[in-house]
């Protein structure tokens, strides 16, 4: 499965921010490739997924198709949450394509047996588009998010009131999240001793 | 196979291939092994734990077995080996140590190896008199088979000789096919943790080092890039993982704001 530009863009900032020098990197594309050859092996008409991570400061999205030609033959979809990390603050969520009607049947029996979920939480057949592939949202508007918590803790604010203080001055200043984080960073650069 | 799903979400028995004659009691042991196969929701939150199942169920569903195990392949090698009992560990270390045995004949063709007298087996010359000389006499090696993969093989295990006989191993290729498909969406399961597990790590990394960043940016007005650079500089001089230097400089931010709280 080859992966487009878009999505490799969006796992870079995350494979830098895994870098251990003391260890090989964790190469997040080769996971991708793994998963998707592995869900391939028991889904013959696969065509790709979506990956989506939700967390206080934003929403990571990543969709990989095996053959961007193929947007319009999704004929079935399996949409179910990963929540994986325990008291995690991130709803993390895969959404997977084929083009074969009931392709996921089976899958989507054995993952829920395993992880113990709820019929209304395997949704099959609700995703039959993927989203705008401009939604490869990376972690672009995140780290702008986070860099604007860093003025924030740097002026005062304790870690883990600065996501909601900078929420409350966003709203306040009528702006979007990301704009004010924008704008509080250049206010930052400007006024720094 | 087909894909009928019961109320709950599950699948029922028949989704595994036609039902054996429940009169024979050891096609009611298939059946049982089966069903405890399409039921393992309740008891199988990892892969480890769903083939370590898968394999005690196998113990259950062939005639004269005293173990099991279960070896996953990845890209051709063993790489998740599970076992119902001890003496099955020591019998799949002791293969793989060698880079012989039923297993690796198995996983590698794609067909069931058996053996009554593992002690005097030409096909493992060095594997089998030692298992032998544990008091292992038989074995049954079954492919775990997808359509165009082997993705592992379950292995049985007997101390007796000639266990298994030809039934035996028609009802262990009957139990091994749908078990490769359940196994292989554990499989499927496991590699969408794996890359959940790593996109979230990364995510919260990077939030610390942008945090850090901010911080950065507040002191020395210098732009992202720049402040990136330093934390990446320190990194490597320091041999520390870029996320730890980060979570350094954002505790270090919060002390002194602590600090400075007090000090009003």
């Amino acid at each position: 499965m080859p992966l487009t530009a878009g999505v490799s863009a969006a796992l870079t900032p995350l494979s830098v921010a895994l870098h251990d020098p003391a260890r090989d990197d964790i190469d997040l594309e080769e996971l991708l490739h793994e998963f998707a050859a592995a869900t391939k092996r028991v889904v013959h008409s696969y065509l790709g997924m979506s990956l989506n991570i939700t967390s206080t400061v934003g929403n990571f999205s990543l969709t990989a198709m095996d053959d961007p030609r193929h947007l319009t033959d999704i004929a079935t979809s399996l949409h179910l949450p990963l929540k994986i990390t325990p008291g995690a603050t991130t709803n993390s969520t895969v959404t997977f394509y084929a083009g074969k009607a009931g392709a996921f049947v089976d899958l989507a029996a054995d993952i829920g047996w395993i992880l113990r979920l709820t019929p209304e939480l395997l949704i099959l057949d609700g995703h039959l588009t993927i989203p705008d592939q401009d939604s490869n949202t990376g972690s672009d508007p995140i780290s702008l998010a986070n860099q604007a918590i860093g003025v924030l803790i740097e002026r005062g604010h304790r870690p883990k009131d600065a996501a909601n203080q900078l929420h409350r001055l966003a709203r306040r200043a009528g702006l979007s999240l990301v704009e004010f984080a924008a704008q509080l960073l250049l206010d930052a650069q400007r006024n720094a001793p | 196979m087909t894909g009928n799903a019961d109320e709950n979400g599950g699948a029922d028995v028949t989704r595994w291939g036609s039902r054996p004659d429940p009169v024979e009691s050891e096609n009611g042991d298939l059946i049982f092994a089966l069903a405890g196969v399409s039921r393992l929701r309740t008891d199988t939150p990892t892969l480890e734990d769903l083939l370590t199942r898968v394999a005690e169920f196998a113990v259950h569903a062939i005639p004269g077995a005293d173990g099991a195990g279960v070896t996953l392949m990845e890209q051709g090698h063993a790489d998740t080996i599970v076992s119902s009992a001890p003496f099955v560990r020591e019998v799949d270390a002791i293969q793989c140590g060698l880079g012989e045995g039923p297993c690796i004949s198995a996983a590698s063709v794609g067909r069931t190896f058996r053996s009554g007298s593992l002690g005097g087996e030409a096909l493992w010359p060095r594997f089998g008199p030692r298992v032998g000389r544990m008091g292992v006499h038989s074995v049954l090696s079954l492919p775990l088979l997808l359509p165009d993969i082997v993705v592992g093989a379950i292995n049985v295990y007997a101390h007796g000789k000639d266990a298994f006989g030809d039934h035996a191993a028609e009802l262990g290729e009957l139990f091994a096919a749908p078990a490769a498909v359940a196994v292989h969406n554990a499989q499927v399961l496991a590699h969408a943790r794996r890359v959940i597990e790593q996109l979230e790590v990364g995510l919260t990394s990077r939030a610390i080092i942008d945090q850090a960043i901010g911080i950065l940016i507040s002191r020395s007005g210098g732009t992202a890039e720049e402040a990136f650079a330093s934390l990446r500089t320190i990194s490597q001089r320091d041999q520390h993982k870029l996320a730890g230097v980060a979570r350094q400089v954002v505790e270090e931010a919060a002390r002194r704001a602590r600090a400075r709280h007090l000090n009003c």
